[in-house]
């Protein structure tokens, strides 16, 4: 009986939770920060800093998940910094299931305010980041908009932040919301490609499509809609010929923020608009966009030449997304108890150990 | 041994599950009574997402049930599989119309699973149907019910890599002193929408608490 260890390193994106994904059993993790310890590696420059955590530590067994026991540097003097030793309380480290992500705290909101995008502004700090995908729901006033996953593209203060859903329809009110995902985590759903709501439909040549969270769909899918009529642009739902409307993607900007999808080959100018419909419709199905399939995509660009052009490259084929592994909690870098996480806001180089035990005893 | 084969059966549920929560294009009920959205589930839900899959030419998985001479019997239509979570039963169990497997004229071919039948839909329930928790309007779990029709989802396996029980005796496991035996399973395999125009995820809230 012995001792597994798997070593490995990243560079973290600023203020963005890190996934390693690992499908054994683990036992215990470790992690330090290279970076803001004074070294130099993966092509980042150290530089010893002052109050940020270099060392964290996790044990799935016997400490609360999202937590970590952390080493943060005291004041640097020269080229030395103390250690202190402490406990991140929020954003530290868990062990993660794609299938079983576990939901945020539920957070009160006090108001939004209604627009093409939306505000939303809550009672207490919502700790979100932008790139959280959040649930939002008993909106007494605008029941409309319940139960609707979005992706947060901006947030304003600790109590603020910003989704694209177009809420010009609907009243402000209060009610809840919630963390449910990230956009930089594998999908809860094991299989690629999703279905995805519909944010906004232009009326252009070629039409865009703005979804509420990313889709990540690829040039060539096909997809087509399902548009409850209370939104309006029921010319997406069936054509003339009264077979369901089928769009090639030509274009795909999947950035927090813009999450769009270009169809070359639909001219929706002449459509009727697109809009979230106002209380009075509710309830209502959600406005989606199904992926049926992969096209030729000659259309968009240049063939090439056999064994790559003109053929089906399965790339929206149905595949397994689902991954177990550690996810790293992001905030300021500290262990405030507020605003505080592993990785911080600059971009770091890390490396990490997990150890995989055979026999272990508590 | 009959555990792990359950373990195998059910993990491939899981993994069924899971695929259809992804690709199921989703329709709200709307027509239920509980004021969330989605509704709880009602007939008019059902006959609306029969329609749907009908109108895209999906074809229904399960001939009618002709009726019989037999008391508190009732023929049954042909049906699509309505695959939902044990939650559900109290509420169709509500529903007007609805007729559970006990009132069937020929009983013959049941499934373990199956609660019954409401418009063209029967619908098999087990604890591992699909619950999305926290995101109806009011916070409420909303229960997806898959109904595929044939051929909508299929299941690819590597060639000779299907379940596979694996017994290995003393001799094997612990070849010195001959212990302990071991047995398990393993699959290679995944599932898969083909037509995501013949499946449909009839999402839906409870009118009945647990």
């Amino acid at each position: 009986m012995t001792t597994q260890i798997v070593t490995g390193g990243f560079t973290n994106v600023a203020s963005t939770p890190k996934f390693i994904p690992f499908v054994g059993q683990i036992n215990q993790f470790f992690l330090r920060n290279l970076t803001r310890s004074g070294v130099t590696s993966r092509g980042v420059s150290g530089s010893l800093t002052s109050d940020r955590i270099v060392e964290a530590y996790f044990n799935p067994n016997t400490m609360t998940s999202g937590t970590a026991l952390i080493k943060q540097n005291g004041t640097v003097s020269g080229i030395l910094a103390p250690l202190q030793n402490g406990i991140a309380a929020i954003n530290g480290i868990s062990l993660f299931n794609a299938t079983n992500q576990a939901l945020g705290p539920e957070i009160v909101v006090n108001s939004f305010t209604p627009g093409t995008t939306t505000v939303w502004v809550t009672n207490t700090a919502h700790g979100f980041k932008v790139g959280d995908n959040v649930r939002v729901y008993d909106l007494t006033t605008s029941p409309e908009i319940g139960g609707v996953v979005m992706t947060v593209t901006a947030v304003g203060s600790t109590t603020q932040f910003t989704t694209l859903l177009n809420s010009s329809n609907s009243l402000t009110s209060v009610g809840k919301v919630r963390k449910v995902g990230n956009a930089g985590f594998p999908p809860p759903s094991l299989y690629y490609p999703e279905w995805r709501a519909i944010a906004a439909v232009s009326l252009a040549n070629p039409m865009v499509v703005t979804t509420l969270v990313q889709q990540n769909y690829q040039v060539g899918d096909v997809v087509r809609f399902s548009i409850p009529a209370v939104f309006g642009m029921q010319d997406l739902n069936t054509g003339t010929n009264g077979l369901p409307v089928q769009a090639t993607v030509s274009a795909v900007n999947n950035a927090v923020g813009t999450q769009t999808v270009t169809f070359a080959n639909v001219d929706s100018s002449a459509f009727t608009a697109f809009a979230w419909p106002s209380s009075s419709s509710y309830p209502f199905s959600l406005p989606v966009m199904i992926p049926q399939g992969e096209g030729n995509t000659n259309s968009f660009v240049v063939p090439t030449p056999l064994p790559y052009g003109n053929q089906n490259i399965l790339g929206f084929a149905t595949q397994n997304l689902g991954q177990n592994g550690i996810l790293i909690g992001a905030g300021d870098g500290t262990n405030s108890a507020t605003t505080g996480g592993v990785i911080g806001s600059t971009v770091d180089a890390w490396e990490w150990e997990i150890h995989t035990s055979l026999q272990t005893y508590y | 041994m009959s555990t792990l084969g359950q373990s195998l059966r059910e993990t491939e549920d899981q993994l069924a599950r899971s695929m259809m929560e992804g690709g199921s294009p989703p329709i709200n009920c709307t027509s239920g009574t509980n004021g969330d959205n989605p509704t709880n589930i009602s007939p008019l839900d059902c006959s609306k997402a029969v329609r749907l899959l009908r109108t895209a030419n999906a074809q229904f998985i399960m001939d009618l049930i002709e009726g019989e001479n037999k008391f508190g019997t009732a023929p049954v239509r042909t049906a699509f599989f309505g695959l939902g979570h044990t939650n559900l039963s109290a509420d169709l169990d509500q529903m007007n119309g609805f007729q559970n497997v006990a009132a069937y004229p020929n009983t013959a071919n049941l499934l373990m699973a199956e609660w019954g039948v409401v418009r063209n839909i029967r619908f098999l329930l087990s604890s591992l149907g699909s619950i999305t928790p926290n995101a109806s309007a009011n916070g409420e779990d909303v229960y997806n019910i898959f109904l595929p029709g044939q051929e909508s989802y299929d299941m690819v396996d590597l060639d000779g890599y299907s379940a596979q029980f694996i017994y290995a005796p003393p001799e094997i496991a612990s070849p010195r002193l001959r212990l302990y035996q071991t047995a398990g399973w393993k699959m290679a395999q995944v599932f898969n929408i083909t037509n995501t125009s013949w499946i449909v995820n009839l999402r839906c809230t409870l009118a009945v608490a647990i």
